[in-house]
């Protein structure tokens, strides 16, 4: 077997508990086969609160029951003209964990949790138009979605994605 | 990872518990996340969709299991004792996922699929975004363009395919699935690639059929793949086709033009 091949299986008898968080998430183990090694990750460290929030005040209806940001067509205007979201990108360079030989490594359960959140914003971002255009008339199709995705949005989920 | 919602942004990073000390065992114990429309409640037909995903992978380790093992034995020309045992592991958790899988028309109604999908489009070929789209401090400024999420986008039947050496026709249909592969995590395509070379070089088909009790697990197999394709065939029917005029609907126009080749 090459070196290649050698690496995907270097983990698949190892017991997902006792693995570290720079390891990626979708690690292939015996244990969780497809599925994460660890419960997604729902927590984020404090910088990324306004994240949290503005993705918590995204949807339809909220976990509360209430109208979120997308039943009134909020969200593009709440990322464009307030101060709501910061440009975190280079928070995700804090995400760190220790190697284990007195140096870090990215710590890709953080990472993976923050790339989810950020695609669920940047897609709703990008789709919010068409949304309003097809829930008011369907029969007018979807339109044009957002043409360009902000750098607070695109810097993140850029970076996350690379890790 | 493309930057853009991924198969597993949207599923299997996306659950939570109601109850941890229940974890996955029991599907109303699933909650969603995140979602677009109504998912956070979890009777929702968004978050019936996507957990419906979560609760048919988490049988994939007697899967993953069954695999590793398949390989080895064939590797090592062990008895077909050996390989039965290994079959039988996939068999069960092919039997498992496929009952999972037919609870999406109870867990998710397919009349509901159009709403919460307008927010799991791609942003390739599509009217919505004829040039891709702009990612600020990126690629220079020039647009760039991804590919939408989709239940396509999970490892399990592409799992299957690469151990029992299915072979694909060239048409524009398996030219999409290859370009499905990048949209996988890593570890998943590296174990995948790894499952397909050493089926490949072991030659688990023609190991299998060479005894009758093995060809007849093989072939077992082989039908759950078949099943598990009819059923996701039925899906895309019930719960898009029929319910859209959007005209980009490329993906499943082809599934339908390769079906017709066959």
């Amino acid at each position: 077997m090459d070196q290649h091949h050698v690496a995907a299986l270097k983990h698949v008898d190892d017991d997902p508990t006792t693995m570290p968080r720079s390891l990626d998430p979708f690690t292939v183990t015996t244990s969780n086969g497809f599925m994460p090694l660890q419960t997604p990750q729902t927590q984020l460290p404090k910088a990324f609160d306004p994240l949290i929030r503005l993705v918590e005040r995204m949807p339809i209806v909220k976990e509360d029951g209430s109208p979120g940001l997308l039943a009134s067509y909020q969200l593009g205007p709440t990322i464009d003209l307030s101060d709501a979201l910061p440009d975190l990108t280079d928070e995700i360079d804090k995400l760190v964990v220790a190697d284990g030989e007195g140096g870090n490594k990215p710590d890709l359960v953080a990472a993976t949790a923050i790339f989810r959140d950020y695609a669920f914003l940047a897609s709703a971002y990008l789709l919010e138009p068409c949304w309003e255009r097809w829930s008011k008339d369907s029969q007018q199709g979807y339109g044009l979605g957002r043409q360009v995705l902000p750098r607070n949005l695109a810097g993140p989920l850029c970076k996350t994605a690379k890790l | 990872m493309p930057p853009f919602m991924s198969y597993v942004a949207y599923s299997t990073y996306n659950y939570r518990f109601a109850d941890p000390s229940i974890g996955t065992s029991q599907y109303s114990n699933l909650r969603l996340v995140r979602a677009f429309e109504h998912g956070l409640d979890p009777l929702s037909s968004e978050a019936g969709f996507v957990l419906t995903h979560v609760d048919m992978v988490k049988h994939s380790p007697s899967l993953v299991k069954g695999v590793v093992d398949t390989l080895t034995a064939v590797s090592t020309r062990a008895n077909p004792s050996e390989i039965s045992s290994a079959f039988h592991h996939m068999l069960d958790a092919m039997q498992l996922i496929e009952t999972s899988m037919e609870t999406m028309w109870a867990n998710s109604r397919p009349k509901d699929y159009i709403q919460y999908r307008t927010f799991i489009f791609g942003i390739t070929n599509q009217s919505m975004f004829p040039h891709g789209v702009v990612y600020e401090g990126q690629n220079n400024g020039e647009p760039m363009s991804f590919r939408g999420e989709s239940g396509a986008n999970d490892s399990i039947i592409p799992l299957l395919d690469n151990l029992l050496q299915i072979p694909m026709p060239q048409n524009p249909l398996t030219s999409i699935l290859k370009d499905f592969r990048s949209y996988r995590p890593k570890p998943h395509r590296e174990f995948l690639e790894f499952v397909g070379a050493r089926a490949e070089a072991t030659g688990v088909r023609e190991y299998c059929c060479k005894d009758a009790g093995t060809a007849v697990l093989y072939l077992r197999l082989l039908e759950h793949v078949r099943s598990f394709r009819w059923r996701h065939w039925l899906f895309a029917r019930e719960y898009i086709i029929r319910r859209t005029s959007h005209p980009t609907v490329s993906f499943l126009v082809r599934i339908r033009g390769a079906m017709e080749q066959c």
